[in-house]
């Protein structure tokens, strides 16, 4: 009987698989969507909240003491835009590897500088979410990075294979 | 049969890679442009500030005629503080509110905290401006981050 199961063809035929996958009109899983909307809906919030306050967005930035007050300058006028540009390319189907990549690039770029921060035992407001979070616990900010970091591994994993499929890799 | 498969799920992960980094310059080119109109013109969307603000250099100059208040935690002012500051946080308000009273001569009262948009700075401020009729209360532009050091 089990032998007899595991011949049984399966409901929808590879080939089908494929041509659905390569048209791009295989049905993308709902959590999908959920986990995308809700990295882009928090660096849309956090790069906006930078944006409406360049200039504490830029003391944030030099707080850390990792950086001259000119490049600190530069980062607090780029890292909103780059946050917006890994927001809205999870959307567009030929640009979500790289904004993933480059999602998570930042992440890692916030914990690597919040992980110094902890290692100088500075007193200082991560700088995340502009200056909405002054007073926010550094270590609290670094969980919260580190999740949202886990929250981009399953993403890649389905888009690196589907668009192996699609021959956009 | 299976080594096959393995170079070929191999290929697929180098390539998602080398398009994913491709992918990623290109966002990068695309924040590229707003980057620079932000940079060269400035742009601040920012709401009437409570407080006004006076830049760290101002502050430094005319340090002799200001009376700065600095409301970071006790060992951060310890480690350097502007010239004649009075350490004053929200919980030891009461207490050194009277000495606030005796040193100050009608000077400019300049409050900062560690970097911008101290909250403990804007409490301390509100209540400076309640208890002291008024005057002439300044939040220093990017906090103690940017107080110029030599």
């Amino acid at each position: 009987m089990a032998a007899e199961l595991s011949q049984q063809p399966s409901p929808v035929p590879r080939d089908e698989k494929l041509t659905r996958a390569r048209s791009g009109t295989g049905r993308t899983p709902a959590w999908v969507y959920l986990t995308q909307s809700l990295l882009s809906s928090i660096f849309l919030t956090a790069a906006a909240l930078k944006l409406k306050d360049p200039n504490a967005t830029l003391t944030s930035i030099y707080q850390y003491k990792l950086l001259s007050w000119q490049a600190s300058d530069w980062l607090a006028c780029a890292l909103p835009w780059v946050e917006v540009a890994a927001a809205i390319g999870l959307w567009v189907p030929r640009l979500r590897l790289g904004a993933i990549l480059l999602g998570a690039g930042l992440l890692w770029l916030f914990v690597a500088a919040l992980l110094s921060a902890l290692a100088r035992n500075l007193d200082i407001s991560c700088g995340c979410f502009g200056t909405g979070d002054v007073g926010s616990q550094v270590g609290v900010r670094l969980i919260e990075d580190l999740i949202l970091l886990a929250f981009y591994l399953p993403i890649w994993r389905h888009h690196a294979k589907t668009s192996g499929l699609r021959g956009d890799a | 049969m299976a080594p096959d498969s393995a170079s070929g799920s191999e290929q697929g992960t180098t390539g998602a890679w080398k398009s994913a980094l491709l992918q990623a310059a290109f966002l990068l080119l695309c924040a590229a442009l707003p980057t620079v109109l932000t940079a060269r013109l400035n742009f601040s969307w920012t709401t009437p500030a409570e407080f006004e603000a006076i830049p760290a250099k101002s502050a430094h100059a005319d340090a002799a005629n200001l009376l700065f208040v600095d409301v970071r935690n006790q060992d951060r002012f310890e480690s350097g503080h502007a010239p004649g500051a009075l350490a004053i946080r929200p919980e030891t308000y009461e207490t050194m509110v009277g000495v606030v009273r005796a040193m100050w001569r009608g000077q400019r009262v300049v409050i900062y905290g560690e970097g911008t948009g101290s909250e403990r700075a804007l409490q301390v401020a509100r209540k400076l401006r309640k208890d002291l009729e008024a005057p002439r209360i300044l939040l220093l532009e990017g906090g103690w981050a940017a107080w110029p050091r030599n």
